[in-house]
């Protein structure tokens, strides 16, 4: 048996959407098959019809900016509002057709601010050939 | 890192003409700080994780500052509280805001060199900044 014990090391990526950079902390996808469930003559149960719905990216990440700590906002009205499509490449992972759904900051009184970006795709995610 | 914290802080009482504040990185004698002397020195100190941006990465710390008024030999207690009425308190409810608030006060007789010592806690929160050398 051979034991390996090492420091790790992270650091926080950016992901941008349309010309707003977010560096992320942290990174959550989710993907549902919604199905349509119905009770038989027999008591049992089956599903008459499924469909897969847009997989869901969350992306959060800290904001400290010195001069403009609101320019977030600026950047992701135009992403929001025009509800285009964009490709969004993330460790070494590419998602295409993504639509921002969501967005969200919160400022709780401390030095910095908490922002995720919410986006839903049909495509599946492909890995970037390097 | 802990250098610039307590220059910035002495730098506020100076600023205030408080006489004798030394940093605790100032290693001077007792017997040369003066009769009535106040010494700021870092009692807590801990990071965040930190935020990534282009070009820099900062880093949030957290801090307790302690702030060491030593009394003069024959000072009373009401003499002590009197000196930190007139000279400490202002320059600290001037730094007072929603980072920085006082946690803790407490007098002590430092049988060492039986001199009364009060003790000020407070906790401040800040920022560093570092360039990134790769983008």
């Amino acid at each position: 048996m051979s034991t390996v014990t090492e420091i790790t090391s992270r650091e926080a990526m950016p992901v941008t959407v349309g010309g707003c950079t977010v560096y992320c902390d942290s990174f959550r996808v989710s993907a549902v098959r919604a199905v349509n469930e119905e009770t038989t003559v027999d008591g049992e149960s089956v599903i008459t019809s499924s469909g897969l719905r847009a997989a869901r990216l969350v992306f959060s990440g800290r904001i400290y900016d010195e001069t403009h700590p609101l320019r977030f906002l600026t950047d992701i009205s135009s992403p929001m509002s025009g509800g285009q499509a964009y490709t969004i490449t993330y460790r070494g992972i590419r998602f295409t057709g993504c639509i921002l759904q969501k967005y969200e900051l919160t400022d709780s009184c401390r030095d910095w601010m908490e922002v995720s970006l919410t986006l839903i795709t049909y495509s599946e995610a492909e890995v970037i050939q390097e | 890192m802990l250098k610039d914290i307590l220059d910035s802080i002495v730098s506020k009482f100076t600023e205030k003409e408080v006489e004798n504040v030394y940093s605790a990185f100032d290693a001077y004698p007792v017997e040369k700080k003066g009769d009535l002397f106040t010494v700021v020195g870092i009692g807590a100190f801990e990071t965040a994780p930190p935020i990534y941006s282009q070009f820099t990465v900062y880093l949030p710390f957290k801090t307790e500052i302690e702030v060491n008024t030593t009394a003069k030999r024959d000072m009373s207690m009401v003499e002590l509280y009197n000196y930190y009425c007139d000279n400490i308190e202002p320059v600290i409810m001037d730094m007072a805001d929603m980072n920085c608030t006082v946690r803790k006060m407490a007098v002590r007789y430092d049988s060492n060199i039986q001199r009364l010592v009060m003790t000020v806690k407070f906790e401040a929160t800040g920022m560093s900044k570092m360039e990134r050398s790769t983008v």
